[in-house]
């Protein structure tokens, strides 16, 4: 009897850890994904699932009698699908079956997942994933998961013991006082020694000491437990390790469905509606199924991927027109280039040292500028006018003086390298008092600076620099500004080689235009309107119809001249505004001037619905 | 003499200028229930050193004539681990006693002089009363008479010598002032 009974309890614990995982290696058993099966072709409609599901860790009872662990999926008694429970946000139409259409720049898909019994399980958390594949782009959409019973248990047991862990932990950030001294014995210390201690409370005071010198840090200090702060630190560190010994497999935050199964089903099947953004897809696009099982220990097997289904999408900028707008542009026969330099001189000198400061980069970047403006072969240079401006530091003859001698020997420096100019000027300015005045007024440290600009009423400039130096903010300027005048400016007049005119007018391909065509072909709807909402044309009109901009299309549309795309545009407004009598009336003028636009009809499920009503193709069928 | 003596230290430890207003009187508590008379005084020299004055006096004979009549006293500095009068601390103490016990079919009467090391724990029970463990070992001369019977016997043998045991192992409640 004893025998039996250690025989039928060994028995049992094997059938209770249910099936070994390790039996799904080498099995078939795969999730499989098939397009959902309507009843109403056509005019389809599906509920818009909101894709930040969150856990709430609830048992409900459905209205179906089912109880549920998470309140996120209901299990419709008849087809024995489990379909998200959520609130209706919105709701899209849909295309029959594989095609589906693109509205706003989203696109709408449905599908089931059926999941066979073998890859379900008591003991198993069953993963099932889907993944949208265009020609470059892969999307994993959020998962599935079906929990068995034994699973969620040791799921939710690890968590206790988890929890239990943290229960024991003490928070770092707080006064060590709280919990890690031992205020019993400090307190009594304290009474006896320091009465007038207000450390208990967490003030400290520098100035208070015991009779034979302790102060409040020093006493603190003895009775904190630094053992036990140590431990509360080590078992903080080792938070991450324990949660992966505790549990070994995560609650996952982000799933479309979180439910559990009974184990014991034949299959399961997985209702998912998805709303994907449409840029980064093609008009075509395949979704298949990954699944992932993982045992209570955390073990997983990776099953085979699903044979993928197809969708087709259909969208507004498919009727986009290759249109190539050109601009008038005016080519002048002459330009001019301004380049400045900071050439520095010695205090006084005037002669050319390129060793000096910086001015062999300074030297190195003009010459380099006149070169390429010879080798990119489409300008002569004429003159080049050399202006060395200096600061108001000295008299301003002597100033002026200088900076004419300097601008001369820069421009010999230039004749002396080789500069293909037909005339070099030196062109001296002295002091440059205008551009003080600018940069003293744009600079955002100098306070009274209508004190200082009426200095400039002060015709004789060296008694203006006297001036100046009184004022509060010299040392600034002189430091901060005066280096800033002495610059060398050239202006190098430039003459175009190939027009004989003046000028003249050609035209060049509008390149914001083609970019905004250009956008509106990848989706990119935003883009596409700003670039295109100025040529208020067929194209615009597209971009606004794409985001739903009904009425700022309409108005375009009616300034345009009658064709088939137009009328088929506003045809398609109509039918969305629900005056399905003008939607056919322009449906059929469309037909009338660009017969291919019956074809078009039928992938708008807006007017595919008022065809398949009216018959407004039948004629293609006789 | 010695009545004099020791009389004096008390007044002296208990009038003695402060150094530090902490100071205590303490009783060991298992040789009063066991009719042995103890007196300790206390003063801190600072946070790490306190001067310490333990007397102990038994004039008692216990019934059958068992005499243990001593007249103990030491003085002696402690060194305090944290502070004085808590926690851990070790001792080094003068000892001189003279004794007349009769443990046995004997009777012995002496005197002893030496020096006592202890090590001890004192726990801080509230503001004015603390609660010390302490034991130790006495290194020191003793010299004593041993007479036949537990009184009024023949003189039997006089013996000297150098002696190390265990002392001053106590359990006291202190007061502190």
């Amino acid at each position: 009897m004893r025998y039996i009974a250690i025989i039928l309890a060994l028995l049992y614990l094997l059938h209770s850890c249910g099936k070994p995982i390790y039996r799904l290696i080498n099995s078939d058993s795969t999730p499989t994904i098939e397009h959902t099966v309507h009843k109403e072709p056509a005019y389809q409609q599906v509920v818009k699932e909101s894709d930040s599901l969150t856990l709430e860790g609830q048992k409900i009872l459905t209205p179906f009698g089912d109880s549920l662990y998470f309140a996120q999926g209901v299990r419709d008694s008849a087809t024995n699908q489990i379909i998200p429970l959520k609130e209706l946000n919105e709701i899209y139409i849909s295309a029959d079956r594989e095609g589906v259409v693109e509205r706003d720049g989203k696109v709408s898909i449905n599908f089931n997942i059926e999941i066979p019994k073998q890859i379900l399980s008591k003991g198993w958390q069953t993963e099932v994933t889907p993944i949208v594949k265009s020609s470059d782009t892969t999307l994993i959409l959020t998962p599935a998961l079906l929990s068995g019973e034994l699973f969620k248990k040791e799921q939710e047991r690890g968590y206790q013991r988890y929890k239990q862990f943290l229960s024991t932990l003490l928070p770092e950030g707080d006064s060590p006082l709280k919990h890690f001294t031992n205020l019993k014995e400090l307190s009594i210390f304290l009474e006896r020694y320091l009465p007038s201690s207000k450390l208990l409370s967490g003030e400290f005071s520098s100035e208070e000491t015991t009779l034979f010198g302790l102060n409040e840090r020093a006493i603190l200090e003895h009775y904190i437990n630094y053992r036990l702060v140590e431990k509360n630190r080590v078992r903080h560190s080792q938070k991450e390790a324990i949660f992966k010994k505790y549990i070994n497999r995560a609650l996952q935050h982000k799933t479309h469905i979180d439910t559990l199964i009974e184990g014991t089903e034949e299959r399961v099947t997985l209702n998912y509606a998805y709303t994907l953004d449409a840029a980064p897809l093609t008009n075509r696009f395949k979704v298949s199924v990954k699944g992932l099982v993982f045992n209570k220990s955390g073990l997983s097997v990776e099953l085979k991927e699903s044979s993928p289904i197809e969708f087709r999408v259909s969208s507004i900028n498919g009727l986009t027109q290759d249109i190539v707008r050109y601009k008038q542009v005016t080519v002048r026969k002459r330009e001019q280039l301004i380049h400045t330099s900071n050439i520095e001189f010695p205090l006084g000198g005037t002669q050319i040292d390129t060793l000096f400061s910086n001015n062999q980069r300074e030297f190195n970047t003009l010459l380099t500028l006149l070169d390429s403006l010879e080798s990119v072969a489409l300008f002569d240079i004429d003159t080049i006018y050399i202006t060395a401006s200096a600061s108001p530091e000295g008299r301003y003859k002597s100033n002026l003086q200088l900076s004419n001698r300097r601008a001369i020997n820069i421009k010999e420096y230039l004749q002396l390298a080789d500069v293909n100019a037909k005339e070099i000027i030196s062109d001296p300015k002295g002091e440059d008092w205008e551009q003080l005045l600018t940069l003293i007024i744009s600079d955002p440290i100098i306070e009274q600076k209508e004190r200082i600009a009426s200095l400039y009423q002060v015709a004789d400039l060296d008694k203006r620099e006297q001036l100046l130096k009184r004022e509060p903010s010299f040392n600034y300027i002189e430091h901060e500004l005066y280096p800033r005048l002495r610059k060398v400016t050239f202006t190098i007049k430039l003459c175009r080689r190939d027009l004989v005119e003046e000028q003249i007018v050609t035209t060049e391909v509008d390149k914001l235009y083609s970019s905004g065509v250009e956008a509106l072909k990848n989706k990119r709807y935003s883009e596409a309107i700003l670039l295109l909402t100025p040529y208020k044309d067929i194209n615009s009109a597209v971009a606004h119809l794409a985001i739903g901009e009904d009425q700022q299309a309409s108005k375009i549309l009616k300034q345009l001249p009658e064709s088939g795309i137009s009328c088929y545009m506003l045809a398609l407004i109509a039918a969305r505004k629900g005056d399905e009598k003008l939607a056919i009336t322009l449906f059929t003028r469309s037909k009338e001037l660009e017969p291919k636009m019956a074809y078009r009809g039928s992938l708008d499920p807006e007017l595919s619905v008022l065809i398949e009503r009216y018959g407004l193709n039948s004629h293609l069928f006789n | 003499m010695r009545y004099k003596f020791t009389f004096l230290v008390v007044i002296l430890l208990i009038s003695a200028p402060t150094l530090g207003q902490e100071r205590y009187i303490a009783i060991n508590i298992p040789p009063l229930l066991m009719g042995i008379y103890n007196i300790e005084g206390s003063i801190a020299l600072s946070k790490e050193y306190s001067l310490h004055l333990p007397l102990s006096w038994s004039p008692t004979t216990l019934p059958g004539e068992k005499r243990v009549k001593h007249l103990i006293g030491m003085v002696g500095l402690r060194r305090w681990l944290w502070h004085s009068y808590s926690g851990l601390f070790t001792g080094a103490y003068a000892t001189t006693s003279i004794f007349n016990i009769s443990p046995k079919e004997l009777r012995y009467q002496g005197e002893a002089v030496g020096v006592t090391a202890t090590i001890g724990y004192s726990k801080m029970l509230s503001k004015r009363f603390n609660l010390e463990f302490e034991g130790g070992l006495f290194l020191g001369f003793i010299h004593y008479n041993s007479f036949e019977g537990r009184c009024c016997g023949e003189f039997l043998a006089e013996k000297s010598a150098i002696y190390l045991l265990p002392s001053k192992l106590s359990l006291a409640l202190l007061y502190l002032f």
